[in-house]
Parts: C-alpha cells; sequence; structure tokens
C-alpha cells in the first residue's frame, strides 16, 4: 500500500484539479477552447454534402474548401453535380463580404450579408454556418449552463446569445462540448424567425484525430422545421496546407 | 438564332466570313496544342447538359415553338499555367420556328409600317451548331490573358447593365447565359482587392478596334468599379432603313456592396458617339433576403436614350436587335423568391415601364426533380393598355425547360 501511495495521491490531485478545472471554466473559456479546435490556422478539405428531404429524396453536392486565418477567409468550389460544378463562393470577414462566381456566365456577384442566411444549394446548411469562423466568440455572450451527459457522454453546455450589434441569424445557440477534449459534439441553433424555438440541431459525429486536431468526419444537420436533413461528409482533410492569401481574391474565384 | 431583318449585304457577309476563320482558326489552335501537349496534358473533361424548352407566346397556342439543346463543355490544363475551355450547342427547333417582329409589338406601332416592307422584319430560328466559348487562358504569375471566344461580363445590376457593351439580359431569366464574345483580355490584380481588366474587342474589325479598361477596388463592404470604353455602335432608324455605325466613347462607374443590411448596387454610364445625340444610363438597386428565406430584389433603370412613351418601330427595333437596353426611358423590376422545399423554389417579377405605366408578371418555378434534371417554369402576362411596352394586346405566354445534366 505504501508503495502505492504516491500514484493514489497523484490521482486524487488529477482528479481534483480536473474537478476545479472543469467547475472554474467559464462559458466563455469553453467556447474559446471550441473556437481554438474548430478553426485552425488553415485547412483543406474535400467534403460530400447530401441533403434528405421530408420527402426521402437525396441530393449529392462535392465540394472542396479552403480556409484560412482560423476561418475568417473561406473558399468553396463546388465539383459535382454537373449543375453545380465550378460555382464557387469567396467568404471573407467571417462571412461578412460573399462573393459568388457562376461559371456559365463567368460572372462574379457580391452578395450582401443577408445572403448568409440563404440555404447552401438548398441544403440545411447556411453560407453562415459554414464561413462564419470566431464568430461564436464575436457576435455571441457565452452564458455556461447546466452540464448533461450526452450518449453517456459528460459535456458542458453553453448557450450563447446574439449580441445586438451581430447580424447572424440565430438568436440563440446552445453548444454541447465533449469535456475529455472540449470538442462540441451537438449545436443546437434557435431562430429568430421562429420566435427563438429550437429550428436545427447539428450533430458532429465520427471524430478522429487528424494530425493531431479532432476532426469530425462526419456531421449531421436536422432542420426541425422543414423535417429534413443533410449530411456532410469529410473525404479529405489536409490543416498543414498553407493556401495563401492570395487563394482568396476574386482572381482565384474565377479560376 | 440567325435573324433575317435587313436581308444580307456585302458587309455582312465579310463579318460572317471572318467569324468563321476566327471559329476554325481557334479550333485549329486547340487541336494542334492538344496534339502537342497530350503526354502531360491532363485529360479533358467533358460536362454539360441536355435542355428540352417549349416557348408558347401565346397561352393555349396550338403550335408553339420547340427548342432542343445540347451543351457540350471541355476543360484541360495543358500545364499549370494553360488552361483550355470552350462549349459547343447543337441546337434544332421544331414547331412555330417562323415569325415576324412586327406581330411581337402592338398594332398601333406596327400599322405605321408599310406593308411592302414587311417582309424584312421576318425571322427564323434556324438550326445551327455553334462554338459558344472557346478560349485558351494562361496564367502568368502576375496576371492572367485569355484569347478566344469567352464570357465577357459586367456590372452589378440584375437585370440591366449600362456598361456591359456585349450582352442584353432577359427580363423573364436575367442570369441565363450568353454567347461568348470574341477578345482579348487581361485581368492584372493590384494587390488582393483592386484590379485592372483590359479587353480588346476581336469582333470590330482591324481598323476599328474596341477596347476597354476597368479598374475595380474594395472598400469597406463595396467593390467599386471604373470602366472606360471605346466602341462601336449602331444607330439604326428602322422606319427609313438607314443605318449609323460609329465611335463611340464610354465612361461608367458602378458600385456594389451593403448599408444598414441591404445589399444595394449603382451602376452608371455616359455615352459619347461621334454623331449621335449623347446619353446617359443608369441602374440602382436592392435586395433583401428575410429570416424565413424569403428574398426580395428592386431595380430601377432609366436610359436618356429610352422613349418617354411615344414608341416607333425603331425604339422596339432597337431593343429586339440589342442596340439599346430598354424601349422606355424609366423601369422598375422587382422580384422575389421564396425556397418552399430543398427542392422547390418559386418566384414572381414584374418589370414595369415608368413611362406609360404597363406591366408584365411573370411567376417563376424552380424545381429539382432528380439529381441531375432540373424543371424551370416561367408565366409572362401583359396588364399595359395598348401600345404601351408591356400592352395586354401582345398576350400570355408560357415558357418551360426541362435541363438534364451530365
Amino acid at each position: 500500500m505504501k508503495r502505492n501511495l504516491p500514484f493514489v495521491l497523484a490521482l486524487i490531485l488529477v482528479i481534483l484539479v480536473t474537478a476545479v478545472e472543469g467547475q472554474e471554466l467559464t462559458g466563455t473559456d469553453i467556447i474559446r477552447k471550441v473556437n481554438d479546435i474548430l478553426n485552425q490556422e488553415s485547412a483543406f478539405s474535400i467534403s460530400r454534402m447530401t441533403i434528405q428531404t421530408s420527402s426521402g429524396q437525396l441530393r449529392t453536392f462535392e465540394f472542396h474548401s479552403w480556409a484560412r486565418d482560423r476561418g475568417e477567409k473561406t473558399l468553396i468550389r463546388y465539383t459535382a453535380p454537373s449543375r453545380a460544378r465550378d460555382q464557387a463562393i469567396l467568404m471573407l470577414n467571417n462571412a461578412d463580404d460573399i462573393w459568388m462566381y457562376f461559371p456559365r456566365t463567368k460572372r462574379v456577384r457580391k452578395l450582401a450579408t443577408h445572403a448568409k442566411r440563404q440555404k447552401m444549394q438548398g441544403s440545411d446548411f447556411s453560407y453562415e454556418d459554414m464561413g462564419s469562423g470566431d464568430i461564436f466568440i464575436s457576435d455571441f455572450d457565452a452564458i455556461r449552463i447546466d452540464d448533461y451527459r450526452y450518449n453517456n457522454i459528460p459535456c458542458y453546455r453553453v448557450r450563447l446569445e446574439r449580441l445586438p450589434s451581430s447580424t447572424s441569424s440565430y438568436i440563440k445557440v446552445i453548444i454541447w462540448v465533449r469535456e475529455q477534449d472540449m470538442f462540441p459534439i451537438v449545436i443546437e441553433y434557435y431562430d429568430e424567425q421562429y420566435q427563438g424555438s429550437l429550428s436545427k440541431q447539428l450533430f458532429l459525429e465520427d471524430i478522429r484525430v487528424i494530425q493531431g486536431i479532432p476532426t469530425s468526419m462526419r456531421m449531421v444537420m436536422k432542420n426541425e422545421m422543414d423535417l429534413s436533413e443533410t449530411v456532410m461528409e469529410m473525404l479529405e482533410i489536409d490543416y498543414s496546407v498553407d493556401p495563401g492569401i492570395e487563394m482568396f481574391t476574386e482572381r482565384s474565384l474565377r479560376e | 438564332m440567325i435573324m433575317r431583318i435587313c436581308g444580307s449585304n456585302n458587309i455582312k457577309g465579310l463579318i460572317t466570313v471572318l467569324e468563321k476563320s476566327f471559329v476554325w482558326g481557334v479550333t485549329l489552335f486547340w487541336l494542334v496544342a492538344i496534339f502537342f501537349s497530350a503526354g502531360w496534358a491532363e485529360p479533358v473533361q467533358l460536362f454539360g447538359y441536355f435542355r428540352s424548352e417549349i416557348v408558347s407566346p401565346e397561352l393555349g397556342d396550338i403550335d408553339p415553338l420547340y427548342l432542343y439543346k445540347l451543351r457540350l463543355d471541355f476543360e484541360s490544363s495543358l500545364s499549370e499555367r494553360l488552361f483550355l475551355g470552350g462549349n459547343i450547342n447543337f441546337i434544332h427547333y421544331r414547331g412555330n420556328d417562323t415569325g415576324n417582329f412586327l406581330k411581337d409589338i402592338p398594332e398601333s406601332i406596327a400599322v405605321q409600317v408599310p406593308s411592302d416592307v414587311s417582309p424584312f422584319f421576318d425571322y427564323t430560328f434556324d438550326d445551327e451548331i455553334v462554338w459558344d466559348n472557346l478560349f485558351v487562358k494562361y496564367r502568368f504569375p502576375e496576371f492572367d490573358m485569355t484569347l478566344g471566344k469567352q464570357q465577357i461580363t459586367f456590372g452589378s445590376g440584375y437585370v440591366w447593365n449600362p456598361t456591359d457593351l456585349f450582352n442584353i439580359k432577359s427580363i423573364i431569366d436575367p442570369t441565363d447565359e450568353k454567347e461568348g464574345h470574341k477578345a482579348f483580355r487581361i485581368d492584372y490584380p493590384l494587390g488582393l482587392q483592386r484590379g485592372i481588366m483590359f479587353i480588346y474587342d476581336l469582333e470590330e474589325p482591324e481598323e476599328e478596334p474596341g477596347m476597354l479598361l476597368q479598374y475595380k477596388m474594395n472598400r469597406g463592404h463595396f467593390d467599386y468599379f471604373l470602366t472606360l470604353a471605346s466602341t462601336w455602335r449602331d444607330f439604326t432608324d428602322y422606319s427609313t432603313f438607314t443605318s449609323v455605325r460609329e465611335r463611340s466613347f464610354m465612361a461608367g462607374f458602378d458600385m456594389v456592396g451593403e448599408a444598414f443590411g441591404i445589399g444595394l448596387w449603382f451602376e452608371g454610364t455616359y455615352n459619347w458617339p461621334e454623331t449621335q445625340k449623347e446619353f446617359y444610363e443608369f441602374v440602382l438597386g436592392g435586395d433583401y433576403t428575410w429570416q424565413n428565406g424569403l428574398y426580395v430584389l428592386l431595380e430601377y433603370f432609366h436610359s436618356s436614350r429610352g422613349c418617354s412613351g411615344d414608341y416607333d418601330i425603331s425604339d422596339w427595333m432597337g431593343y429586339f436587335t440589342g442596340e439599346s437596353k430598354a424601349i422606355s426611358r424609366d423601369n422598375l423590376y422587382i422580384y422575389g423568391s421564396f425556397p418552399v422545399t430543398d427542392l422547390l423554389e418559386v418566384g414572381i417579377s414584374m418589370a414595369t415601364s415608368l413611362s406609360d405605366g404597363s406591366s408584365v408578371v411573370i411567376p417563376v418555378l424552380d424545381y429539382s426533380l432528380y439529381e441531375d434534371v432540373h424543371l424551370e417554369l416561367y408565366g409572362g402576362f401583359n396588364l399595359g393598355s395598348h401600345g404601351t411596352v408591356y400592352s395586354k394586346e401582345l398576350g400570355n405566354g408560357i415558357l418551360g425547360r426541362l435541363t438534364w445534366y451530365f
């Protein structure tokens, strides 16, 4: 027993420190850690988006996406289906500036911030969901609420309340964050147009560690109002790429 | 579409020969380039669509016009910097593929045209195989250079673009694709948010070059464009069939961005033809998306060249042939759309001539039938009084479009 005493004491210390640390974490602390994980310095990904309508029909899109400056700049280019092929979206300043490129007319059109409320190719993801960068920090007040277990996983829960100056379409967001690695596994979106009731839920699944960074390889956005859902699968992801600042220009958009 | 308006003449014949030579020249270059670089070029990627379209200018018309279009696109990167692209269209018409412009305008104006010249206003939709776009693009480290038949679009306006000297949009579907324009183009970025574009128009004869220069910059939530152009314009009097073709200078400015959460844009030009009357045009527009997905767009277009109400045959024909962008001096366009489901979007637009008080209402339906099959339906209901731009006498029509993308 004496031989095990240092180990037992160390274990107790770790548990105590973790418990104290967990209690002391504020909503802002948790959201900052979440933001650090979700918005890496730069990233390139290939994704497949499958929309399932309330009538059970499926529509599939594939796209390449580049991001840098922790998601403040995002470029998305569709590769499939043929109808959407080469269409591209450039989002700067956390999607406050959006340009869309239409390949058949080679026209670039600047969209106002209200356009980020529009559905991305009819999916349950809006442009805001795709390119909002650190909006959870800049546009919301974070308040820690009761911890809960989700599928038996201990989670912190944080309620985000929109700041008056924000252009976000969500009045409130509740995030369930896995205690073990601060990775969010459920995000609930409350929409102004539905009098602040729950409009969408995002489930982050199949979480793998890619290049040392926890990454959800499958995200499911469930639309509680339309009863539709969109599944986003990560086919490829690379956090080591440096897209270069020139990637996020009109020249690159037209490429 | 080949419009047989004034019959053929030698100049038109020469232009046709030049056009054909150009198309064949670029085609030959393209094939040679692929041949010599086939070993290290990326495979040519093929895609496109097949479209069936029905156009009935009159509801209940038992003899509408049918259009079948196969668009084949191809792209290939011959190297990291050299890119080849284009598309060829195969178009076949069936049904009522002939018409006369005098039947497409109010009767009070058509009767002013002597009956013996009426055949000059005949038109026909002929089957065609056309290189819609065919270009070579080279990406230098500092700038891009594009040569060939290519899409050239200007302006922030949705329906009207005074700065766009190459395209006229349709009020029915302003986003529809247009045939490319033969040009030599340089896009030179000056940093991340600024740039210069230069265009040398290859569709003009060598001794009458058309040129265009545009400077673009971004500040805050706005993009700004300054455009200068020297091109050739046609001014045709269709009552006497006399046409003046002369050099015209254009200075244009446009901006697009947002204020107070509303998308806003302005686009204006001032034009100095050599002998014809100077004119100016501008567009002012705005749009907004509500939380529930309802999208509304409003655009006002003024052309000092437009007519304020007492139209003649030249006002109408100038619009049909693309010499002018609108018949009326003051025009308003309102559009609203709403995503009913993930697959179905409905919309309605209304174009109004503020000059004569007439309007046309255009309901729109856009439905994704299958993964790659898309259905679009457009209506057109003219509500104006006799003699106006959207006169009831012009009838009510529909356009149905079924497209399979591959």
